[in-house]
């Protein structure tokens, strides 16, 4: 039997929505598939060898399909067995019968928020976006608080991306990522982080550096603002100068000169 | 409620002598449940209403157990469901049918179960890792 014609082809892919995975109950993939190969019941009925009574019974969901029967339908169509959700589900809890563990952390995780899965729809659905879930997991809070470098590790790691697919994803060369990762960059560039952010479906705002970023564009502009904040962090920035004082006594490295920023100040006092 | 059965209660109602959740396949969870309550094949049988040999099979692993039975055997013993292995499985089986998007997370997470079960140890209950 010439099956070769029943092939799902890229563009049968693009014109019928098949995606590599899918997320449907196995009816529903094959009716899809049926759909998009133009093949007939009949004839996927004669090459797997079975009644058509049964396969029309697996087509309207009324019999579980065997996983053993999966490669065959899968080989007919010229996909992957894994583009069934049942199979994929299948290889998965062979794993969990080795590891029971992980079917108690797996539950655990799904109900980790409140008792029902709530999964955010994200604007960006790659399988790198940070999901509800995935935040609840590695704990990411809204706002990183930490140094650029420090925040990207921690959703690099949470979204299972590699340094490559990162480098892909935002148009960066895997050097410069590394030197990120590295913290050897200085100031990431805005754009740079509006990318990332993206990447990872996180708000811009997760990452100080974009807050220090939107905060110093406000001050070139409205350069007086600089005072209010000084008279609400004066004492803050009394002791920041004390400590950065104190290192550069303790440690020549850190060569800090603090007098073009007292200048700074000054003058900006002065102008306002 | 016959002697027997009061018994095996009581014994598997002690956490120290029982986890709260299997990680053993159903007929050697069931066999070290009958195990500690001094509960036979023809007691399990009598109060499912179904042959011991079916039971004895069950147990053997020669014939898969049907849900009717697992609930049967909770009632027996009046433990909590997902004390089963096999159960849990099926909780998660109906979740992953309802957000298929989680499954390539837990397929990335099942790759290195090790690595997953030492970051997650904190999800699972004191002792879970170390019990039976």
């Amino acid at each position: 039997m010439d099956i070769s014609k029943y092939k799902i082809l890229a563009e049968d892919r693009e014109i019928f929505n098949i995606p590599k995975y899918s997320d449907k109950e196995f009816r529903e993939s094959l009716r899809d598939l049926l759909n998009a190969s133009g093949a007939t019941p009949v004839i996927l009925c004669e090459y797997l060898g079975g009644s058509l009574d049964l396969v029309n019974r697996y087509i309207y969901g009324e019999v579980e399909i065997p996983i053993d029967r999966l490669p065959p339908i899968a080989k007919f169509f010229g996909i992957e067995s894994s583009y069934f959700l049942e199979y994929r589900v299948n290889k998965l809890f062979k794993k969990l019968e080795d590891n029971p563990d992980l079917i108690d952390i797996f539950l655990e995780l799904a109900q980790t928020h409140g008792g029902s899965i709530k999964i955010k729809e994200n604007t960006n659905n790659s399988e790198y976006a940070i999901t509800e879930i995935k935040r609840g997991l590695h704990r990411i809070p809204e706002y990183s608080g930490d140094v650029f470098s420090y925040s990207l590790r921690v959703l690099l790691e949470a979204s299972g991306a590699t340094l490559e697919e990162l480098s892909e994803g935002i148009g960066v060369e895997p050097i410069v990522i590394s030197r990120m990762l590295n913290g050897s960059v200085g100031m990431v560039k805005l754009e740079i982080i509006m990318r990332i952010s993206y990447f990872f479906n996180v708000k811009p705002e997760f990452f100080s550096e974009y807050l220090f970023l939107v905060l110093w564009e406000l001050v070139k502009a409205k350069p007086k603002i600089i005072n209010s904040i000084f008279d609400i962090y004066g004492e803050e920035v009394g002791e920041i100068e004390k400590k950065i004082r104190d290192s550069q006594e303790n440690n020549n490295q850190h060569q800090v000169d603090l007098q073009p920023m007292k200048q700074n100040y000054i003058n900006v006092r002065t102008t306002s | 409620m016959d002697e027997t059965r009061m018994t095996a209660i009581a014994l598997i109602g002690k956490p120290s002598i029982v986890p709260e959740k299997s990680k053993e396949n159903f007929s050697r969870a069931l066999k070290l449940l009958m195990g500690i309550g001094g509960v036979t094949v023809h007691d399990i049988a009598k109060y499912l209403k179904v042959s011991w040999v079916y039971i004895d099979r069950i147990i053997k692993g020669k014939v898969p157990h049907s849900n009717t039975t697992l609930m049967g055997v909770v009632e027996y013993f009046q433990i909590e469901p997902s004390y089963f292995r096999e159960y849990r499985l099926q909780r998660l089986r109906g979740i992953l049918s309802i957000h298929p998007e989680l499954l390539s997370l837990f397929m990335r997470l099942a790759r290195n179960p090790q690595k997953t079960i030492e970051k997650y140890k904190n999800l699972l209950g004191e002792g879970e890792l170390t019990g039976a």
